[in-house]
Parts: structure tokens; sequence; C-alpha cells
């Protein structure tokens, strides 16, 4: 279960990578919505990489 | 002071299920105001969501600090109490309760909206009556469900959303691999950019999307371990719930329909995000959405509608719950009058609360429908209020609500870091300015500003676009004002200042009833050291 996490967590940064950059050449609002929609895929599959393998606090 | 100890929550809610919690009452929100925003700013939708998603993130990073550092169920009304006083915390309290009866009111709506996607005898447009009838009926069995004293489960939650982000992921992954078009997207926004004047009612409207956080702050008293747990959980939300309202406007905007568009009321060919925005379908946009993605459409038409409003169920109960139980700890804390923490003998439930707060958002819902349920009160509503819909102007007093609860949480965030500096803080929202405050070292956040200067651009907007919210809101928050001024008179209590609180006694309290021993000692260490260089 844990792999299938971190695969899909991988699997969301690259796919936030891809669209930050294809949207990095479009015109400014189009393009700066799809870098930040790109920035907060990265930035959650980080979140729960880090959760999974990050040391943090456990209850 | 007595022995006797009050009575505690269960701490039971894991990571998991803090997640959910959140998640099905914020995770509702696109699915009413994706349609809102789009009638609203047009090609400029996605825009208008990322101005308000990123005053969103500000106010969820200032959420999940606060609530980490002050795991308690008051939410917003007790951190804006704590930092800046009993005024100030009933004014955000206040408003706090006007978003829980338009949460009431708005997701029981949307949520027939949605089932008349299976069932057009529901369709409001068609059968305004039935829709009201129906609409009344649910607002009236969750009350009567909360007063009873039964609750949609932890473990039920956690199903919902789980299966709610699945399907959104597939509706949005499918959506964009098979019929978003960069092109398209960049052709809608050169060629249906709208007005400054739509545009601000647009970003007004988007909050909307983002409003629910309360949840996980009100969860936090029943959270293991929240000043681990909540960052962790919080943040997972703020960007899941972020990307999904950002991939959902792009899509809108940018997407080849599998079906053809209906034409307009005046028979002429309209694009997708006109189709969504428009006044019959605004309420139900995301089923109509995924139902145009190629091949799993077919599947997303039936499934869809269902998954949303059960969804929005469970936030319009999260209203009728999150409402009674802010006006009890507003009337625990000497803010509201104690009818309000009146409990049934039997039930156990404050009953009192439930009703009046039921009843609230039960004469919110009369005055949307009533331009659709009488034809004079349509051309009066056209005549004064610009012919806004019902669903536009529930819409309306919720982002007045949030945009007013808000800006004061913020500026609690703020006064708690200069005033409370001994608290431990397990996450702190970066970027600080280090400073001494009264001869404590503090850090100024300025995310907290960036959000407050957001915000109060949200709120201005608000009070400049919406001819209904911009009178009902500060009319509601006047009439609560005035309850507060005759209240706190008849009991003898100070008006603008507050009753004396032992905060730092409540602090050791708060962290030892959280399970937080490691906190609590640092706590009192911080204490002992600051006494001693005094």
């Amino acid at each position: 279960m844990r792999a299938v996490r971190a695969v899909l967590a991988v699997a969301l940064i690259v796919v936030g990578a891809i669209i930050l950059a294809r949207m990095i050449h479009y015109p400014i609002a189009a393009g700066f919505t799809g870098i930040i929609l790109g920035l907060a895929m990265i930035g959650l599959g980080a979140v729960r990489l880090r959760a999974l393998y990050g040391r943090v606090d456990r209850p | 002071m007595s022995n006797a100890r009050k009575p505690e929550l269960r701490r039971s809610v894991t990571p998991w299920g803090s997640f959910s919690w959140g998640y099905s009452d914020v995770g509702a929100d696109i699915f009413v105001g994706l349609g809102l925003v789009l009638g609203a700013a047009a090609g400029a939708s996605n825009v208008a969501f990322l101005f308000a998603g990123i005053v969103y993130v500000c106010i969820g990073l200032t959420y999940t600090e606060l609530a980490a550092t002050y795991p308690v169920a008051g939410g917003g009304q007790y951190f804006v109490m704590r930092g800046l006083g009993d005024f100030f915390g009933f004014v955000a309290g206040w408003a706090v309760l006007l978003d829980f009866t338009i949460d009431i009111a708005l997701f029981s709506w949307s949520c027939v909206d949605y089932l008349s996607e299976l069932l057009p005898v529901l369709s409001a447009p068609v059968y305004p009556w039935v829709h009201f009838i129906v609409v009344v009926g649910l607002i009236a069995g969750l009350c009567i469900l909360n007063i009873v004293g039964v609750r949609e489960s932890t473990a039920f939650n956690g199903f919902v959303s789980a299966l709610d982000v699945v399907s959104e992921t597939a509706i949005l992954s499918l959506g964009f691999l098979f019929a978003f078009s960069p092109e398209l997207l960049v052709h809608t926004m050169q060629t249906s950019w709208p007005s400054t004047f739509e545009f601000m009612k647009g970003i007004s409207l988007a909050i909307v999307s983002f409003v629910g956080l309360e949840s996980i702050s009100q969860a936090a008293e029943e959270t293991q371990r929240p000043a681990a747990i909540i960052p962790r959980t919080s943040t997972a939300l703020i960007l899941t719930i972020l990307i999904f309202a950002l991939s959902y406007a792009n899509l809108a905007l940018g997407m080849h329909t599998w079906h053809p568009i209906p034409l307009d009321a005046h028979g002429h060919p309209q694009m997708l995000w006109q189709w969504l925005g428009n006044n019959d379908n605004n309420g139900k946009a995301v089923a109509l959405i995924a139902r145009e993605v190629p091949y799993w459409g077919a599947i997303a038409a039936f499934y869809v509608p269902v998954l949303g409003a059960i969804l929005l169920l469970i936030s319009s109960n999260s209203g009728v719950f999150g409402s009674s139980r802010i006006a009890y700890a507003m009337a625990a804390g000497g803010l509201l009058p104690s009818i309000f923490q009146r409990i049934h003998p039997r039930f156990r439930t404050p009953t009192i609360s439930l009703l009046v707060f039921t009843a609230v958002a039960l004469s919110e819902v009369t005055f949307a429908a009533l331009p659709s349920l009488d034809p004079h009160m349509a051309s009066l509503y056209a005549q004064r209020f610009n012919g806004e819909s019902g669903i536009d102007f529930l819409g309306d007093l919720y982002a007045f609500g949030a945009a007013t609860s808000y800006s004061f949480v913020f500026v609690a965030l703020v006064a708690l870091r200069l005033t409370d500096p001994l608290s431990p803080r397990k996450f702190r929202i970066p970027v600080n300015i280090p400073m001494r405050f009264r001869g404590e070292r503090v850090e100024f956040p300025v995310i907290a500003v960036i959000g407050f200067i957001g915000m109060t651009a949200i709120l201005t907007f608000t009070l400049i676009t919406h001819p209904i919210g911009r009178i009902a809101g500060p009319l509601w928050i006047a009439f609560g004002i005035a309850l507060y001024f005759v209240y706190r008179t008849r009991k003898g209590l100070p008006r603008l200042r507050s009753r004396r609180r032992d905060w730092r006694t409540e602090q050791i309290e708060i962290l030892r009833r959280a399970g937080e021993l490691e906190l609590m000692d640092e706590y009192v260490a911080n204490i002992r050291e600051s006494d001693a260089r005094r």
C-alpha cells in the first residue's frame, strides 16, 4: 500500500511538471494559471512523499 | 476552582478522518462555485479562481497554524476572540454563523439541482414549487436528524470523500487527455474576457469554492495528536482543493464537448462555459462537465449527480451541525445569550440553536426562491437587484460571510504571534520577519498580511458587485452587534472590552487534553524562562 501511495505521489509530481513545462509557453493569464496548477500538483506530491518517507511525528 | 473535569470530546479522528472531514465540506464547494464563477467571470474564470485560490492558500495556512497551536473546537471565532478580544470574536463568530446558515440553504438547494439531472421533476426552472418544497423538506429533515442526535459517521465521510477524489481525478484526467485544447483555452480567454465589474464579481464568487476550512479546526478537538496531524492533512487538503478548482476552470474554458451544446434561449450557439454558467445550469455545472468527457461521460452522467448530491447534503448537514455548535461555544464564552446553550433533556443536543439557525436558513431559501415562485417578485428583483437568481443571492451572502470572518482570522494570527509568542508552534507559516515585541522575540507573519490584503479586496469586490449581498450581509452583522450589546449590557459585562481570562492556564489545559504533553512541557518551560527574564 505504501509503495502504491508513493507511486501515485511521484505520478502527481510528473504530471505537475508536464503541465508546468507545457503551459509556460502560453500567453500570460493562461500560462500563469497552468504554472500554478503544475506547482500545486508538484507541491501535493512532495507533501505526500514527505508524509510517507519524511521525519514526521506519528500519532 | 472545582476539581470536576469538563466533559471532553473523544480523540478518535485519524489523519485520513481529519482530511475527509475537511474534504466533505470544502470539496463540495466546487460543485456550487464552478457554475457561479463561469456565469460571472466568463473567459477569466480560471484567473478568478487563481486569485481566490492564492488568498485561500494564505487563509488555509493561517488556519493550519492556529488549529495546530490551539486545537479546540471553536475554530475561527475562538482564534479571533483570543487574539482580538470578545467583541471582534463575536463579529467573526457571527459572520461564521451567517456562512453556516447559507451553507445549509445553498448546499441543500444545489443538492436538489444535482438530483434534477436524474429526476427532471426537481428542476428549479421548470418546476420551481417542487424544487422549493424538496429543499425545505431536506433542511427540515436535517434539522430533525440533528435534534435527535444522528450524524453521519467519520467512516461514511471518509468513504464519500475517497470516492469523490477518485471520481474527480478521473473526470479531470480523462477530460484533459481526450477533450482539452490549450489553444481553445487561450482563444476563449482572449475572446470572452469579461469587464472589470464582472471579473470582480467572479473573484468574489470564486471564494465560495474554498469555504469550509473551519471544519478542520472544528475537528481539531477530536483529532489524535492535532499539532502533528493537522499540518499534514490541512496542507494536503488545501492543495487538493486548489488543484481541482484550477483544473475544472481551465477544463471548462478549453474543452471540446462530447455532445453538441444546446442552443441558448435566443436560439444562438453557445460555448461550454456559457452553457454551464447560465441560470438553469449553474447549480449543477460539475455534473454537466462530467457528462461531456468523452467515453467516461456515459458512466459519469449517472453517478456524478448522485455523488455530488451526497457530498452537498453532507456539507449542508455540517452547516446545521456547525451553526448550532458555534452558537453553543459563543454562548459558553459569554458572547451570546445562554439560551443557545440549552440542551434537550432527552437527546442532549442544543435544540434551540438548531431550530433558530435552521429557521434562518429556511428564510434565506424562501428569499432566494421568491423570484422563481412569483412573477411579481421576479420583476421586483429585476428592478432592485439586477435580476439576481436565487443561487446567486445565496452565493453573495456566502462570499460576504467568508470574507468577513477570514479577514478577522488573518488579523488574529498577527495579534497572537505578537501577544502569545510563548505557545509552541509545531507548524509556522513561512516567510516571517523576526522582531522584538514587549521584551519577547516574535516573528511577524508576512503571508497573513498578504492574505489580509487579498481578502479585503475580495470583501470590497463583494460589496461593490452584489446588490443583495451588500445590503443583507452588513445588516446581518449590524443586527448581531445590536444583539451583542443588549445581551452584554443586561448581563453587566463589558461591551467593547473583554472579560478577564487566564489564557496561560487555558493553554496548558488545551495541550493536556490534546495529548500534546511535550508541547505542554515546552510551553511551561517557555513561561518560566520568560518570567525569570522579567
